[in-house]
């Protein structure tokens, strides 16, 4: 290697983690190409192994032989002894119609078998094994298993009472077949023989198996099998649907073959000695059922006499029964008219009661009339007579206030004239008080007087005394005045001497005293002088009020005098209003005792009248009653009349009946006697018939089948073959492709590392040292791509495509396994591709010299287009659309890498859209278009008309029209090739369109199928290679051979048909066709009524099958769905596949014109311009590429479609539009979506990038 | 009268764990319709000086200025349109589209832009009219760069950024190109940004600006250009 190993991996590293794009680019496109290679291949052995183990697990049979006339235990060890052979399980198994609780008879095969060997623990060599699923085994012969729902259309619950029906057409006496005909389902199972969902053919009910049973072989009582199970020696190992195992068990078939005709010699001997002794037996049985048959003939005759003699009796008794009737009615006709005559009577009397309570009704409402009006009037007066009270009452209260008034007054008047009286006399005592007063101021005046005189006289001498001693005053007063001024002074002491030394009696001081008492004495008589003048003024004026006050008394008195007459009046008047109020009042009383005994009388009347009217209704129910009686009595005794009458017609019915049973009897026993005589000739002449028949038994035939007769393995491998068909073919695009990524890829790498290289040249490292970097590079992508792709492969495809079948069968557990062989397979095909592409990827640069590598490379210099010479077209094109013209052919590889990537997305995408229309334009065009019958008749072409066959096809509400036709299995060859058909020969040629439409497909002509027309279908005519006006040869089941010439190749896609003319059949063969099938367009459309047709029809004797065409169409569909998973695989492959080889390119695009892109971003692109600039181009590959993807695609779907076919189903050749568009669609869209991914690359390239030097 | 300002312009980048920086603090001003020159050795800044100009790349800090415009505070659509219409680019590997011919890649710059020269007439201008229908891997390298500056001037532009036009050319190609580049200053009055580490080139500039080490070292009008013709290296 070049460096040291570390160094050399870290280089390796870096390189890989420098270009990771473009290595996850080829990893990912070797990833796909492997994952599809690999997936594809190993889906077709995953799917075989996975059955096959399943074979293996329940020891599935490998031949198994039927035999019309049973197996014998013989037989039986005969095959054990053979060689080759492993085990042999001996079985009955038997179609029949059962029943199910919910009535509904299903037609289900009955598999008699040793179940208890299913529970030993080595299988107990059980061959087929029926898989416990849920529930037990049957522990008694009235219990079984039920195949689980699933592979067959009707799944029976556990618990189910299943009753064999009786009327089981293969079985007119079913007691000869099943011990036992009622069973209970105790389990379900599953068996490796039932795992399709594809019908299977059962020979009673509709036609269709509906279910499967497995019970004790001792629930039959046949003395041979019907089946015999086998499985090979050394073909276990051998896997199931491989040709080694095929032929394998080929060989054993063709032994078993040999060794049944042996067989059946013996058993034809066998059974020839059992039906002699049959016959016998049967000649005995007949000497005793003679003997029987006379005897009774002899009672017959007796019982007849008997008859007779009863019915004598019985007319004794009729003929009494009628008298008896007559009298009956007569007694009856007195009695209801008797009945009728009272009830018109009392009717009578009701109506006159009616009238008088009618007139008492009248009377009463008048005098309530009165009565009312009475008591409104009285209600009227009370009201006046209370308003008279009211109004006296007031009066009385006025009144009496007015005496009170009156009375008060009048003592007022009493009390005023007493007071006057005291008075005056309190007036008297005054003025008598005065005039005492007045004397006796007179006498206090006189005594005053007297005083004065004395006291005048007394100062007299004093002064004289005085003036004597010489105390001169002028006057007594003088004196006075100076003794009062001075008390006890000098005057006082020399007055007081003067006097005393005079001899005077007196002091001074007794003189001013007596002079003072004076002064007092003066002063009290002027006071009494006042008050008597006051008194007498006081009393004048008192004896003047006392005069007034007497006036006015007497005024008063006058006034009181008029009042107390007033009142007297008064009291007159009220004592009159109150007397005629007492009056009113009595009246008002009256009225009202005379409105109460009114209101009472009303009263009474009400009830009598309420008693006639309870009496008069009374009397009416009570005349219904009797009416109703009478009518109902009369009813029940015409009734028991007319019943009477009908028991007698009965009885002479009866009588009738007995006289003509009794001459039928007679004639019975006339023509039992004839029938018994003839039967017994006739079973005489049976007796001898079959001794004669004895040579005719039918021959006994082993029929020998291997699994390819199992509708579940055929259908599985036919299956598993177009999956392996559609592996050989698909992933080599993906193979092409891988190499062309690699080589875009690897040529760009060595060019970007040019200088390198050549640097490592110079320095004298080998070109074989410098190679295996990029060796190794690729080869590392290489190598993860095939892991990875193998992984994804091995584990997914087998995986979706087992799904997809699931929906058509029931499947085992897939087991997926990682092939090596197929791991190693695709890996050395892509390692072969890549490598290839690397090495022719560096050889070229590595060739070069070292100083022309360490050189720039020249860039690569630009090329004229053929554009350029039409300039019309050129000179309008701006420079990013001519660098875009010329990169598209300057870079071829590139190119071609993306045109055909892209192309192989679109075919890939057309060729799954397109599969979905093949399918579709099958159930189509065939169900649609060319079939126009719905229901297929197989009839047995001995039986001649057919009552039930005949109702069906003339109701028109039912059958539109029919063909009946002549239909064999034969054989069609020609240029060395034979091919299993179905010879079919209408017994009128013209009618033949009626029910198919025979065309031409490209051109859609229609084929007029004549007297002369021999017409093959274009599936057929193409793989025999056959054009009209050609001769081949037609073997029929006969196996007679003839030739005839081709008119016509007609479009038809489910089956193969030969169809010839009557004419010319019966030149060629010795057979005249008879009608054996009826194909018949209907008007029945639900699946019910479909069913029930078919039921019907099976019950004919001369209908062995019968089947409506849309059964076939509904599995079709269900395979056109389980096609979407796989289109759905197709979308994401080819979406992938476009996405890295548009990656790569754009990748490589970038990398390599980052410069010139930095450069057109330096000059001032705007990024949207910079992105078409490369854009462009990647469109325009897409576009191109989806183009040529169309034309690839629909190779590609012609290839699929033909190889997937079976051979008598030809698919539709044609993909339909949409199913291209959206092909187109989806691959543009897948661009579109890589283009945006990519575009942030274009934004990361740097302007500086525009500065570096040349790489 | 200033017509390209740098004012005090900063670039710096990341490198690992240092910063380098790449231009620091520059500032010249250069007048309309010089010819100016930019020279000094590897990793001076010369580069990225023209790439901050010509649009290619941003400053961290500072004002360009051209005319009246402020270059640095343009968004990055306005600086494709920048480059679109005012900046003619000279490449050292002349970066012509190898697909297209030369009248093609000319065509390619002109069609872009809003008054272009006719694309004959760019190439006429830089002498190549009988060679216009060449593809470049036809042309020599001085031809090749003769497209290119066809190239740059049929857009028009206010100026011309040339980086090492004469880099990969022999010298006397290289001279003649310089030839071109002056004469085009001088008749189209456009104002040209020659890069260059070549010293002797500074001597027919009418501006010369000295870098070193992300500095402007010296600038200097030099008072009498010598022709193209006279320098020698």
């Amino acid at each position: 290697m070049v460096a040291s190993g570390r160094t050399y991996i870290k280089t390796l590293f870096r390189q890989i983690r420098g270009n990771m794009g473009r290595f996850a680019a080829i990893l990912g496109i070797v990833a796909l190409g492997v994952g599809f290679f690999a997936g594809m291949l190993a889906t077709t052995r995953d799917m075989q192994a996975s059955v096959d183990a399943y074979y293996d697990r329940e020891s599935t049979a490998d031949v198994f032989v039927k035999a019309n006339m049973g197996i014998t235990r013989e037989d039986v060890e005969a095959v054990s002894a053979m060689d080759g052979i492993e085990s042999v399980m001996p079985a009955y198994v038997t179609d029949a119609l059962i029943y199910t609780e919910n009535e509904k008879p299903l037609a289900v095969r009955i598999y008699g078998v040793p179940l208890e060997r299913l529970e030993e623990p080595s299988g107990g060599a059980f061959i087929n094994r029926p898989e416990l699923v849920e529930g037990r085994m049957p522990a008694s012969d009235n219990e079984c298993l039920a195949h689980e729902l699933g592979a067959l259309p009707t799944g029976i619950k556990l618990g189910t009472v299943l009753t064999v029906s009786p009327e089981n057409r293969s079985s007119d006496n079913t007691g000869d077949i099943y011990r036992v005909t009622e069973y209970t389902v105790v389990g379900t199972v599953a068996s490796p023989f039932y795992f399709s969902w594809e019908p299977e053919p059962c020979t009673v009910g509709n036609g269709r198996l509906d279910a499967v049973i497995y019970v004790n072989e001792s629930a039959y009582v046949l003395d041979v099998y019907t089946d015999l199970y086998l499985t090979a020696r050394d073909a276990g190992e051998l896997e199931a649907f491989t040709d080694e195992y095929e032929a394998k068990v080929e060989e054993i078939v063709g032994k078993l073959e040999s060794l049944g005709e042996a067989r059946s010699a013996i058993r034809h001997n066998g059974i020839l000695a059992e039906a002699r002794a049959e016959i016998d037996k049967a000649k005995a049985k007949f000497e005793d059922a003679k003997a029987e048959a006379q005897a009774e003939l002899a009672d017959a005759w007796a019982e007849i006499e008997k008859g007779r003699a009863e019915l004598d009796d019985a007319r004794c008794q009729i003929e009494e029964g009628k008298a008896e009737l007559s009298d009956a009615k007569t007694k009856l006709a007195e009695e209801t008219t008797r009945a009728r005559e009272e009830i018109e009577r009392g009717k009578l009397e009701l109506a006159d009661a009616l009238v008088e309570l009618e007139n008492g009704e009248r009377r009463l409402a008048e005098a309530e009339q009165d009565l009312e009006d009475g008591r409104l009037e009285y209600n009227r007066g009370y009201e006046e007579y209370r308003n008279g009270l009211r109004q006296m009452e007031e009066a009385q209260a006025a009144f009496d206030r007015g005496e009170k008034e009156y009375l008060a007054g009048l003592e007022q008047w009493k009390a005023a004239g007493e007071q006057i009286a005291a008075e005056e006399q309190k007036l008297i005592e005054a003025e008598s008080r005065l005039s005492k007063a007045e004397a006796e101021y007179a006498e206090g005046l006189a005594a005053l007087q007297e005083q004065e005189a004395q006291f005048d006289a007394l100062m007299s001498q004093v002064l004289s005394a005085l003036d004597a001693s010489g105390m001169p005053f002028g006057s007594a007063g003088e004196l006075l005045a100076v003794l009062e001024a001075d008390p006890g002074g000098p005057v006082h002491a020399a007055a007081s001497a003067i006097l005393s030394g005079a001899g005077i009696p007196v002091t001074p001081d007794d003189l001013l005293t007596t002079r003072q008492a004076i002064a007092y004495a003066e002063a009290g008589l002027n006071a009494a002088a006042a008050e008597i003048a006051a008194g007498w003024a006081v009393c004048s004026v008192g004896r003047h009020s006392l005069e007034q006050a007497g006036i006015e008394h007497a005024a008063a008195k006058v006034q009181l005098d008029a009042a107390g007459a007033e009142i007297e009046e008064g009291r007159w008047q009220l004592d009159d209003g109150w007397a005629q109020l007492a009056s009113a009042k009595s009246t008002l009383d009256d009225a009202r005792d005379r409105l109460e005994s009114g209101e009472s009388e009303i009263a009474k009347a009400r009830l009598e009248l309420d008693d006639g009217w309870r009496e008069y209704h009374e009397g009416v129910a009570r005349l219904t009653d009797a009416e109703a009686e009478l009518a109902a009595e009369v009813a029940q005794a015409e009734e028991d009349i007319s019943a009477a009458e009908a028991e007698l017609a009965k009885a002479e019915a009866d009588y009738a009946d007995g006289l003509r049973q009794l001459e039928e009897g007679e004639a019975e026993y006339w023509q039992a006697r004839a029938d018994v005589e003839e039967e017994l000739a006739g079973a005489w002449q049976e007796i001898l018939d079959a001794e004669e028949g004895l040579s005719d038994i039918e021959y006994p035939k082993w029929y020998v089948f291997d699994r390819k007769s199992n509708v579940s393995y055929a259908s599985f491998s036919t299956n598993t073959e177009k999956v392996a068909a559609i592996a050989k073919v698909f992933p080599w695009f993906f193979f092409f492709v891988a190499a062309l990524v690699a080589l875009t890829t690897m040529a760009r790498m060595v060019e970007e590392e040019r200088t390198q290289l050549g640097t490592l040249k110079a320095l004298g490292y080998p070109t074989w040292a410098i190679m295996s970097r990029y060796v190794v590079y690729c080869g590392s992508a290489t190598v993860l791509g095939c892991v990875a792709g193998a992984f994804l492969g091995f584990k997914l495809l087998p995986n979706v495509i087992w799904r997809v079948y699931k929906t058509v069968y029931r499947l085992p557990p897939l087991i997926a396994e990682f092939r090596w062989d197929l791991a190693i397979l695709s890996s050395a095909l892509a390692l072969l591709c890549t490598m290839g592409a690397t090495v022719s990827a560096c050889g070229g640069a590595l060739r070069e010299k070292p100083a022309a590598l360490m050189r720039p490379r020249p860039p690569k210099a630009g090329k004229r287009v053929f554009l350029e010479r039409i300039p019309v077209i050129w000179s309008r094109l701006n420079f990013s659309h001519k660098a875009t013209a010329r990169n598209l052919i300057r870079y071829k590889r590139n190119f071609f890498m993306t045109v055909l990537g892209v192309a192989g997305c679109t075919a890939l995408l057309v060729t799954g859209f397109g599969l979905r229309d093949s399918i579709g334009d099958l159930a189509r065009t065939q169900f649609d278009e060319i079939t126009k019958y719905d229901l297929y008749i197989g009839l047995d072409s001995s039986c001649g008309d057919d009552p039930i066959l005949n109702e069906f096809l003339s109701d028109p509400a039912r059958v539109a029209q029919y063909v009946e036709a002549f239909a064999e299995t034969g054989y069609v060859m020609a240029n060395g090739k034979k091919i299993e058909t179905t010879v079919m020969v209408p017994m009128d040629s013209r009618e033949l369109a009626k029910v198919v439409t025979l065309r031409e497909r490209r051109s859609g002509r229609e084929i007029s199928f004549s007297d002369s027309s021999v017409v093959l279908t274009e599936k057929m005519a193409g793989n025999l290679g056959l054009r009209p006006g050609d001769t081949f040869t037609i073997e029929n089941s006969d196996g007679e051979t003839g030739e005839f010439v081709l008119s016509d190749i007609a479009e038809y896609y489910a089956g193969s048909y030969a169809y010839a003319n009557r004419d010319d059949y019966s030149k060629v063969f010795t057979k005249d066709p008879a009608r054996n099938v009826l194909m018949a367009s209907t008007r029945i459309a639900g699946s019910q009524e479909q069913d029930e047709v078919i039921s019907t029809l099976l019950t004919s004797d001369s209908v062995l099958g019968a089947q409506f065409i849309s059964q076939i169409r509904e599995s079709l569909d269900t395979v056109l769905n389980s096609i979407d998973l796989i289109v759905v695989v197709l979308i994401v492959s080819s979406g992938a596949l476009a996405a890295i080889v548009l990656y790569n390119l754009i990748n490589i695009n970038i990398e390599e014109r980052k410069k010139e892109l930095a450069t057109l971003k330096v000059l001032g692109f705007h990024s949207e311009e910079v992105a078409a600039y490369i854009f462009r181009e990647i469109s325009i590959l897409s576009v191109v590429g989806t183009i040529l993807g169309f034309g690839l695609g629909v190779l590609l779907h012609g290839f699929v479609v033909r190889t997937v076919e079976q051979p008598d189903f030809m698919f539709g050749r044609d993909v339909s539009p949409l199913s291209m568009a959206l092909a187109g669609g989806f691959t543009l869209a897948f661009s579109f979506l890589v283009q945006v991914a990519m575009s942030p690359r274009l934004r990361r390239i740097k302007m500086v990038d525009s500065m570096k030097v040349i790489e | 009268m200033d017509f390209v300002v740098f004012d005090d312009v900063c670039k710096h980048y990341q490198m690992g764990t240092h910063i380098i920086k790449a231009v620091d603090h520059v500032s010249f001003a250069v007048d309309e319709g010089e010819f100016c020159v930019i020279v000094g050795p590897s990793g001076a800044g010369k580069t990225t000086v023209l790439n901050i100009l010509g649009g290619m790349d941003s400053c961290d800090s500072g004002r360009i200025l051209l005319g009246d415009r402020d270059i640095s505070a343009l968004s990055d659509r306005q600086l494709t349109d920048y480059r679109r219409h005012d900046v003619g680019f000279v490449f050292q590997f002349y970066n012509l589209v190898q697909n297209l011919t030369a009248l093609e890649n000319v065509e390619l710059a002109s069609e872009i832009c809003k008054d272009p020269y006719d694309p004959k007439d760019a190439l006429a201008m830089v002498g190549l009219s009988d060679r216009m229908f060449n593809f470049p891997s036809e042309l020599s390298g001085g031809e090749q760069q003769r497209v290119a500056i066809a190239r740059a001037l049929a857009k028009n532009p206010k100026m011309l950024l040339c980086d090492e036009p004469t880099g990969a050319l022999d010298f006397a190609t290289g001279r003649s190109i310089l030839k071109l580049l002056h004469e085009t200053c001088k008749n189209t009055g456009k104002t040209v940004f020659v890069i260059t580490h070549n010293q002797a080139i500074p001597r027919m500039a009418d501006r010369v600006i000295h870098m070193r080490s992300g500095n402007v070292a010296n600038m200097h009008r030099n008072p009498n250009p010598v022709p193209a013709e006279a320098i020698e290296w």
